[in-house]
């Protein structure tokens, strides 16, 4: 599904010089699995993040993305490939206000090709708002809904192109505590039923619920916690051995 | 791209913030409706200006005017052109001092010949017209407007063979004009008399000079030709040197309908001017309102890039935006528009006229400012960076 090759990227800062985020990363994820991905602030997640999701490209390296190599691609292919294989969640949800919640849904397919769609957006944002459990919420407006809700919206927006990849970047970090378990339960529900997951996050109790959990730290990854790293970090990877071994799509990692 | 989605998404946007949709559409309307009202009044006045010239100058008409215009010279002219169907002179026009019994009033004079009837398009509702014998005889006989009889004679009064005086001058009334109402000098043409030409030069103003004639020519479209022509004759009788100016002067139907019209197109012009500079001021509010737009919608932007927006995606979204906010300003501003024309039209007594032309232009017009003014922001959006604009 996803294949980095030697990933490299750097930014130049004012005065400081070239900054190097990502250095020569290599990654793989294969289809149907849940993986996450952890690392503190600055250690280049977002900008691996951003990379994987299309939104920026790298300075070097092979990235191969369903099959197509993105390398190569214009702004307007990506633009294509992102809506028609990811489905993007984001930490502040990034709602439309004064929009209902199937209008929200529906917004992947105003940039669609597929003339299949056309005729019967309305019913698609539906059975995806049907699919994370909001069938009772759909002409609320997106400030009438609770933040857990929110971001089901825009799980069932990520959801509504049936995209090869979901990629969801810290997806609890505005909720509380309860909202936080029962959007991991979704993600996990979601993958259960065939979707490959691909959770960015700085908390590694969030990363235990993947099955797989990829360490990233100074733009290098690892699939085990960096030496040096608390307790916690060696607990989260054990969770992450178990994990491993009771999801069924760990055999294909 | 699914258009009709993205279409809805633009309206929607438009009434979501209406204050500042009313902002930007307050110029558009303006301009539009000083577009409109300029245009349908233009052509209104344009178009009633026409029709009363037309009274006086028909289509095929030549007036000929000059302060030696001699009895011979429109002889020589009817002799000589076969394409002069009628002619007619025309003199005087002096107040006069008019009285029956007790009764004064001033009045304008015309001397007139038989011919007047037909050329100068004003017969009598009673009695009869000037006629040839009356030339001959220089018979003191008068044709008076209803208003003047009124005045004279009062409302149920019977004036014909009545004997009125002009000056000192006994005339007996044969006839009531036809009503020609207030000419656009502001006088009432109903008060004119009427006498014969002949009687007029010799027994009131004792002058060979008839000082302006009227001539019908058989074919509208050759009536420059034909003044050319008229020209020469007229040189040739006053005996005017090659060099020297003509003491004559000619207008033609065609020269007075070209003289209306560079006065309406210069009119024209004026409104669509002011209307453009109006228009200009409104697309310049219009793109420094988008450009905030924009920078307050960057996440918006960030968010449909991320879901597979394209820059022209993100340009067209933000350029139907602004035109459909100008466009409907633009069938507003029309109605805006019609409506002022209306006001000025019934203080003024002018007509009001839309043409189709003027409606297509007022919504191109719209649509351009539209353009225009959303090019800059729509370019502005489609080149964000969604990395950046996502943060």
């Amino acid at each position: 599904m996803i294949k980095l090759r030697n990933i490299s990227k750097s930014y130049q800062r004012a005065g400081e010089g070239e900054l190097k985020v990502l250095k020569q990363v290599d990654f793989v994820v294969e289809r149907g699995e849940f993986v996450a991905i952890v690392g503190p602030s600055g250690s280049g997640k977002s900008t691996l993040m951003n990379i994987l999701g299309l939104l920026d490209t790298a300075d070097s390296g092979d990235y191969e993305l369903a099959g197509s190599k993105v390398s190569t691609m214009t702004a307007t292919e990506l633009a294509r490939t992102r809506n028609a294989t990811i489905g993007f969640v984001f930490q502040q949800f990034h709602l439309l206000d004064r929009t209902t919640a199937t209008e929200n849904v529906e917004l992947p397919l105003v940039y669609s090709d597929s003339k299949a769609i056309n005729g019967n957006t309305r019913k698609k944002a539906i059975d995806a708002l049907c699919r994370v459990g909001l069938e009772e919420r759909l002409t609320h407006y997106s400030s009438e809904l609770s933040g857990g809700q929110q971001q089901r919206v825009a799980i069932a927006r990520a959801l509504i192109n049936d995209p090869d990849i979901i990629l969801a970047d810290e997806p609890t970090g505005n909720l509380d505590q309860a909202a936080g378990r029962q959007i991991m339960e979704l993600f996990c529900e979601l993958n259960q039923a065939g979707s490959t997951i691909l959770l960015i996050t700085h908390d590694p109790q969030l990363a235990r619920q993947a099955a797989r959990v990829v360490y990233i730290d100074d733009g290098r990854l690892s699939s085990t916690a960096a030496t040096g790293t608390s307790t916690e970090g060696t607990a989260a990877n054990a969770g992450i051995q178990n994990g491993q071994a009771a999801s069924p799509q760990g055999t294909f990692s | 791209m699914n258009r009709k989605l993205l279409l809805q998404s633009s309206v929607r946007s438009m009434f979501r913030n209406k204050l500042r949709t009313l902002f930007m559409s307050i110029g558009v309307m303006i301009g539009v409706a000083t577009l409109i009202a300029g245009q349908s009044l233009g052509n209104g006045a344009g178009q009633q200006v026409t029709k009363r010239v037309n009274k006086v100058f028909s289509p095929g008409t030549i007036y000929l005017v000059s302060q030696t215009l001699a009895y011979g010279d429109i002889e020589a002219i009817e002799q000589q052109m076969d394409q002069v169907v009628a002619s007619a002179p025309r003199y005087g026009g002096a107040e006069s001092e008019i009285s029956y019994q007790a009764t004064n009033r001033q009045a304008a004079v015309f001397g007139h010949t038989e011919k007047g009837e037909l050329v100068w398009n004003r017969g009598v509702t009673e009695g009869r017209y000037i006629n040839r014998r009356d030339l001959a005889k220089t018979a003191r006989v008068a044709l008076i407007g209803h208003r003047l009889a009124e005045l004279l004679f009062g409302v149920d009064g019977d004036p014909i063979d009545k004997e009125i005086l002009i000056g000192s001058v006994p005339f007996r009334v044969v006839g009531i004009l036809e009503s020609a109402g207030i000419d656009p000098h502001g006088e009432d043409r109903d008060e004119d008399i009427f006498i014969p030409i002949t009687t007029a030069m010799r027994r009131l103003s004792n002058t060979e000079y008839i000082g302006v004639a009227k001539l019908v020519i058989d074919n509208h479209d050759l009536v420059d030709d034909d003044a050319d022509q008229i020209t020469a004759i007229m040189r040739e009788q006053h005996n005017i040197a090659a060099g020297e100016d003509d003491d004559f002067a000619i207008y033609t139907s065609k020269f007075v309908g070209r003289m209306i019209a560079r006065a309406n197109r210069i009119l024209n012009v004026y409104m669509v001017a002011a209307a453009a500079v109006v228009l200009l001021v409104a697309a310049i509010v219009i793109a420094s309102i988008m450009l905030v737009v924009v920078r307050e919608r960057i996440a918006e932007i960030g968010l449909r890039k991320a879901l597979g927006a394209t820059e022209k995606n993100i340009g067209f979204q933000f350029l139907a935006e602004v035109v459909a906010v100008t466009l409907v300003s633009g069938v507003l501003g029309i109605g805006l528009g019609m409506a002022a024309a209306k006001l000025v039209s019934m203080q003024f007594a002018v007509p009001v006229m839309l043409t189709t032309n003027s409606v297509v232009l007022a919504l191109a017009a719209a649509v351009i400012v539209g353009i225009v003014a959303g090019i800059a922001p729509a370019r502005r959006a489609a080149r964000l960076d969604p990395v950046e604009a996502l943060r």
